[in-house]
């Protein structure tokens, strides 16, 4: 999970008004009532019950589905001290001092979907994932849990460790094969970077065996992290050594996370190296996930870039929510202004916000 | 009446918040000067990364974690190393030859450089000997150790 | 030049008349400064003998102080701040009227102790707070304003251990937090009163990203007035 740099929580984007007052965004239906009415209202409620949240967005005049195909779940107690500190260090004072509170009730499975709710998102998937050095350890065993909390909703992606590959490595593997087994479990999550294991290292190519025997796609975080702890060289961040597996196992779909975005200014390079291997590779799928910045640049170059290169049917949408209350319909809604910036026609952002999900993940 | 030079102030005070058990960041280096050596099988400098063999516990707890890298032109060659007891134990020396030049252990076209990993015996020491065998291509130290 | 020294007398009989000394002003009813603890406690300093207590409850911060006049307004204090209860802010001090009106009262404190904060942002370490405290008194409902900074030093040792000796170094890190704080008190009786007020901690600004501003309720109680 990206945090959200200090500086965005002073941002804009971070100023921005919640969701539900974004012009874009449907309202859950309100119920205002006049002294007169409060009494009938109230008896209505008991009858009836509260009205379910409407879910689906609104762009160019159309109502469209939209899956967050990157959420992530946890424990506090799974993350390692260094980070924890980090994070608490970002949430507002007082929220930091009693930062497990504050984080439990965003990244339970519950919360992710009153985050999805607020959002006016149907569908999320939530991301197992072993980082032990860095941003810590979120289980297949805990997906599976949290997922109860409504799996009609909930998907999950499966992952496993890499930290003492020579010895556990085939145990890893038959664990992997074994939550891929589970319902709702619709893919691999990896994150080189995280947990320091080369793009290019052959040895753990297995995972990718396992990809194509499920017929499932792999999610691979490319590009940098700030988090303490993760890997900052080429060969563990730079989407550009991926191109051997993706070419070794052209049957397995690769989504490449982040757009290899490196925080650096110039977002240009690590941009065009991902969209090049999409051009080239019929098995490069993009996700545009957690590129907010103070300028609000990133993510509306990136989706203009998706455009203009004729990726868009290659694009689905995810977030790297829950971050912190509201991100999550933050930045949809970032990125449907993106979209809209970059002239995405109805069925275009529709692909992006669900239909290219379904494609990939579901048929 | 003799007033106490500042730095003498800030000792005192300094001993007395000790005393009373205020300490907030608690750091231990152990010093030690390793002798490095390696067998390489080309020409190019030797970067040398001095890993943790093991860091934190339970559930987070992993092998690895850098301290410090040192790209050497010449072995063998001695290095003095600040090593950080207070975050870790044990000592890997993981090593890896540039013979192109630029910076990145392989890349995508060339796929010869060596690497190798050690784990240096009688650490805790303040004089150690460290003997690296490159006989890997192109592994990450993680795919070396354990 | 009898004449004239008549009308320079009227004249200034008329200016005084004009513009009465505010130590002239007359007290409000059944008011007088420094004769209520809930006023001493939010505009701080007390008369000698006086002593009040006042105790406030809210979100974040939960507090409780103890001080007593001594001659000359000079006023020690016994304060404790506490936010959420994993900060702890203990301090002792001395506090003193610097203005003295019947429409208002400007207060220094400086207070002395420690701070301890625990959870993942633990850190402890001696700490100071200077604070202006400024009362305007209108009648039983008063404003109240507070204005204030901590400075915190967070101590850390570094050993290191060589072939010869093992050396220690020891150094600070500083944390300084304004923080300002206004609200209500009503004073119920000279011996009891309530306040409301927001209170707004800048809390370790060089390292935390944002603070939000609280809000608490608080009682207040003393005697010997």
């Amino acid at each position: 999970m990206r945090p959200v740099p200090q500086e965005a929580l002073r941002s804009p984007l971070a100023a921005r008004p919640p969701l539900s007052n974004h012009p874009r965004m449907l309202r859950t239906p309100r119920v205002t009532a006049s002294r007169a009415a409060l009494p009938l209202a109230a008896l209505a409620l008991t009858v009836v019950g509260c009205a379910a949240p409407e879910y689906g967005v609104e762009y160019r005049g159309a109502t469209l589905d939209v899956v967050d195909m990157h959420l992530h779940f946890g424990e506090w107690e799974a993350i390692p001290p260094a980070t924890r500190r980090f994070l608490a260090g970002n949430f507002p004072f007082p929220l930091g001092l009693n930062a497990e509170s504050t984080a439990s009730s965003s990244v339970s499975g519950e919360g992710i979907l009153g985050q999805l709710d607020g959002a006016g998102i149907r569908r999320g998937v939530l991301f197992a994932v072993y980082a032990p050095r860095s941003v810590g350890v979120a289980t297949n065993e805990q997906a599976i849990t949290e997922r109860q909390a409504d799996p009609d909703r909930l998907y999950a992606l499966g992952s496993l460790r890499f930290d003492n590959w020579a010895e556990d490595g085939p145990a890893q593997i038959d664990a992997l094969r074994a939550v891929l087994s589970e319902p709702g479990f619709i893919g691999i999550k990896l994150a080189h970077a995280h947990q320091h294991i080369r793009f290019d290292d052959p040895a753990f190519f297995s995972v990718y065996e396992v990809a194509a025997e499920f017929d499932v796609p792999v999610y691979l975080h490319t590009g940098r992290s700030p988090f303490n702890g993760t890997s900052q060289e080429a060969p563990y961040t730079d989407a550009a050594f991926l191109e051997d597996a993706i070419a070794a196992f052209p049957t397995v779909p690769f989504i490449l996370g982040h757009l290899g975005h490196d925080f650096e200014p110039d977002f240009t390079e690590p941009l065009d190296t991902v969209l090049d291997l999409a051009e080239q590779y019929d098995n490069v799928l993009l996700e545009p996930s957690a590129l907010g910045d103070e300028d609000g640049f990133r993510l509306p170059y990136a989706m203009e870039q998706i455009h203009q290169r004729g990726l868009v049917e290659r694009t689905i949408y995810g977030s790297d929510g829950p971050q912190s209350p509201g991100f999550v319909g933050r930045y949809l809604g970032d990125a449907l202004e993106a979209m809209e910036a970059a002239d995405y026609s109805v069925e275009e952002a529709a692909a992006v916000l669900a239909g290219n999900f379904d494609r990939e993940f579901l048929e | 009446m003799t007033v106490a030079s500042w730095p003498a102030r800030v000792a005192a005070l300094a001993l007395l918040a000790a005393q009373t058990g205020c300490i907030n960041e608690d750091y231990v280096f152990y010093v030690t000067d390793i002798t490095v050596d390696v067998d390489a099988p080309g020409d190019g400098p030797i970067t040398v990364v001095f890993h943790h063999a093991w860091q934190g516990e339970g559930v987070t707890g992993h092998p690895l974690g850098p301290i410090e890298e040192v790209t050497f032109d010449a072995l063998p060659a001695t290095h003095t190393l600040s090593y950080p007891q207070h975050a870790g134990e044990g000592l890997v020396l993981y090593a890896w030859q540039d013979d192109d030049g630029d910076g990145v252990l392989c890349a995508p076209g060339v796929d010869d450089e060596a690497s190798g990993v050690t784990e240096v015996e009688g650490f805790p020491a303040h004089q150690l000997d460290a003997f690296v065998t490159l006989d890997a291509l192109c592994r990450g130290a993680e795919g070396l150790y354990p | 030049m009898g004449l004239t020294l008549a009308l320079v007398v009227a004249a200034s009989a008329s200016s005084v008349s004009a513009a009465p000394n505010p130590k002239d002003l007359p007290e409000p009813p059944a008011l007088a400064n420094g004769e209520f603890a809930s006023f001493d406690v939010l505009g701080g300093g007390s008369d000698k003998g006086a002593w009040a207590v006042g105790l406030q409850g809210g979100w974040p911060w939960f507090g409780a102080r103890f001080q007593v006049g001594l001659a000359h307004n000079w006023t020690p204090i016994v304060d404790l701040d506490t936010a959420l209860g994993r900060r702890w802010q203990p301090s002792v001090g001395i506090g003193k009227r610097i203005l003295d009106h019947p429409r208002g009262r400007l207060s220094a404190e400086l207070l002395l102790g420690w701070q301890i904060q625990t959870g993942d942002l633990a850190q402890r370490g001696p700490s100071g707070v200077f604070r202006l405290r400024l009362l305007g008194l209108v009648g039983r409902v008063n404003p109240w304003l507070m204005v204030g900074g901590r400075h915190t030093l967070l101590f850390d040792r570094t050993r290191t251990i060589t072939a010869d000796d093992t050396t220690t170094k020891w150094s600070a890190r500083y944390r300084w937090s304004p923080h300002f704080a206004g609200g209500v008190v009503i004073g119920i009786t000279k011996h009891v009163g309530i306040d409301i007020g927001i209170d707004w901690h800048f809390v370790d600004v060089q390292a935390t990203a944002v603070s939000l501003p609280g809000i608490h309720l608080g009682v207040q109680f003393g005697g010997g007035r």
